[in-house]
């Protein structure tokens, strides 16, 4: 069972003390927790189709993000946050001294290209939900360390398919999209685009305010939908200039896609978990 | 299992290194690498020592262009070792005749430098090594095939076993590569034998030059310490020609803007073109970009202003960069 921490915000609980609460929504159950995460294209399926988007055709061959700091709010307000197995690797610090870093928090992998994937978060307590948070990136120290050695079943290892990490730049690539686009209007895609977004001035926290309960009878798996159209919907593929990004090699490319993300991200609902997937550790 | 590259005279001039404790041939027993005299130990990080096996794996890695796409371009490709591991090319090319975007720089003494390539983008020498594996201009592999490749070669097998007790993977391939290229060292020039003692080592011209040098030229306010560089960032007052705001592309920090690593200058006499982007193909030229105080551009640093030296100067401070050339630079593990 992964390691769980729970955080009480002290002004929630005085509050809660001093109105005697007597109705907590928390049971004393655990379920097993599933993060489901569908990406979507518009809607649709990501792959093997050519979209209208922006007056352009084009295909996506890849659709990659990186979450973090993960967490879910009780309506009691209690903030749940979940840990993974503990890797110690080689970083720099903010002085760019050599130095070992732990990495203790839960960081998805999601590759949508390949298809939907599930996600073992951890045990939660039964019990009524307000909202659900997590990060679009990676921060900090964990932005910090040497991607060529992490041990290869960790989410944050170098990735052997699509490159996942700037080995020239430092930094993981923590959203990634590529595909062809139509520029001469005949129909068919013809030139490469693509945006790969890293940097920690450029990763963005998202909220998601739903009303949702975890147990055993609504279920244990929480299915977050992520749709790529939203994030590109401010951005013109077959202009040249907004083809590709590297982050800051355009900027006001960049700026457009991370300025949408908030609005990609839904929370579809509560399912029973079909089976126990867990793969990002 | 030590490597001599030879530069010109092979065996010419004698080295002075220290005493060096050597591994045996145990397995994955890790080794002391021996500095040249007055230099700092090279660092070795704790998470990979350095050993025998994992050193002369690196090496083979280093030298094989089978870890291309096309099975035609090597690290060595350019970073070579008659130049001192660095490219006479201005800019480097890589698979498909695919033209880069800077020059390759020396790896000589690499092991101590702290952020890699000209911008500082890469942590680790380990972390280094998977950048131009995976560049299109450069060697343009996939990693995943990049292992399997690897691993299809039985001797590679074994010698990966020898090293790591396991087969080959990003982890270990990159571990490999760092170990070998930290035994890329020099400090056996003439300049070191004068700072040794031997007065005679540099000539009247010469000596004139490190006076320069360290004086009216202003080049060891950047060009310090035993290997004539600070490892800081600085905008040197090269023209903007391309799209490469160099350190600022790391940091996204327009206070970085054109900043680039300030290189070693130990063998530069053997790692022209000079620059970044090898715009000065001599010694000469880069004298004279400073002696006029660089190009007007944004953000370049206050130490670049005109030095106005004579013509003899000129030739005094040249003269004096020749005597940073190492006739042998050793690879590998002392004997």
């Amino acid at each position: 069972m992964k390691a769980l921490r729970t955080f009480f915000l002290p002004a929630l609980i005085a509050s809660v003390l001093l109105v005697g609460c007597d109705a907590s929504d928390m049971g004393n159950e655990e379920v097993d927790l599933t993060l489901r995460l569908e990406g979507l294209f518009d809607g649709q399926q990501l792959t093997g189709q050519v979209f209208e988007h922006n007056g352009a055709n084009i295909t996506l061959e890849s659709a990659r993000i990186y979450l973090s700091e993960i967490s879910l709010t009780t309506a009691d307000g209690e903030v749940i946050t979940f840990e993974s197995d503990a890797i110690t690797v080689p970083a720099k610090d903010a002085n760019d001294n050599d130095v070992s870093h732990t990495v203790t928090d839960k960081i998805i992998l999601a590759k949508h290209d390949l298809g939907m994937e599930d996600y073992h978060l951890g045990m939660v307590p039964e019990g009524d939900y307000t909202s659900m948070s997590f990060r679009l990136g990676i921060v900090g120290m964990d932005n910090r360390i040497d991607a060529s050695q992490v041990p290869s079943n960790h989410s944050l290892a170098k990735q052997t398919d699509k490159n996942n990490h700037w080995n020239w730049a430092n930094g993981y690539i923590y959203l990634r999209v590529d595909g062809q686009v139509d520029t001469d209007g005949d129909g068919t895609v013809d030139e490469d685009w693509n945006a790969h977004i890293g940097k920690d001035d450029f990763s963005r926290v998202i909220t998601l305010d739903t009303n949702f309960t975890l147990d055993h009878e609504t279920g244990n798996e929480v299915h977050v939908m992520v749709d790529y159209h939203d994030m590109l919907h401010m951005v013109d593929l077959a202009d040249p200039a907004e083809r590709v990004t590297h982050t800051s090699n355009n900027l006001p490319m960049t700026n457009k896609i991370i300025g949408m993300v908030d609005s990609a991200f839904m929370l579809h609902g509560v399912h029973m978990s079909e089976h126990d997937h867990d793969h990002n550790h | 299992m030590t490597r001599r590259v030879h530069i010109l005279i092979a065996f010419a001039l004698g080295i002075s290194l220290a005493g060096c404790g050597i591994a045996d041939s145990d397995v994955r027993d890790p080794a002391v690498l021996d500095v040249p005299t007055g230099f700092e130990p090279i660092p070795i990080p704790d998470h990979n020592p350095l050993t025998a096996e994992k050193v002369a794996l690196g090496e083979r890695l280093f030298f094989d262009p089978h870890l291309s796409e096309t099975g035609t371009v090597s690290c060595a490709s350019c970073h070579l070792t008659e130049a001192a591991f660095a490219d006479p090319r201005p800019i480097s090319i890589g698979v498909h005749g695919r033209i880069g975007e800077r020059n390759s720089p020396s790896l000589v003494n690499i092991g101590y430098i702290n952020l890699l390539f000209w911008d500082g983008g890469a942590l680790t020498l380990e972390a280094q090594a998977l950048a131009p594996l995976e560049a299109d201009f450069e060697m343009n592999m996939n990693l995943g095939d990049l292992i399997s490749r690897i691993g299809e070669d039985p001797s590679y097998a074994a010698e990966f076993d020898e090293a790591f007790g396991e087969g080959p993977s990003i982890q270990n391939v990159t571990q490999a590569l760092a170990s070998f290229q930290r035994t890329i060292r020099s400090g056996g020039s003439r300049f070191d034998r004068f700072e040794a003692g031997a007065v005679d080592a540099l000539s009247a011209a010469e000596r004139r030059g490190m006076e320069l040098f360290n004086g009216k030229a202003n080049c060891a306010s950047c060009h310090a310490g035993f290997l004539f560089t600070n490892q800081a960032f600085e905008n040197n007052g090269v023209a903007f020609t391309y799209p490469d705001s160099g350190r600022a592309r790391i940091t996204i920090d327009p206070a970085d803007f054109m900043e680039f690593r300030v290189p070693s200058l130990r063998n530069v006499e053997k790692t022209a073109p000079y620059m970044h982007d090898g715009r000065f193909a001599t010694l000469e030229d880069v004298i004279e970009h400073y002696d006029e105080g660089g190009s007007d551009v944004r953000n370049k640093s206050a130490l670049i202003e005109p030095l106005r030296l004579t013509e003899s100067e000129k030739g005094d401070l040249v003269a004096f960069l020749h005597t940073l050339t190492d006739e042998v630079i050793l690879t590998g593990l002392a004997p």
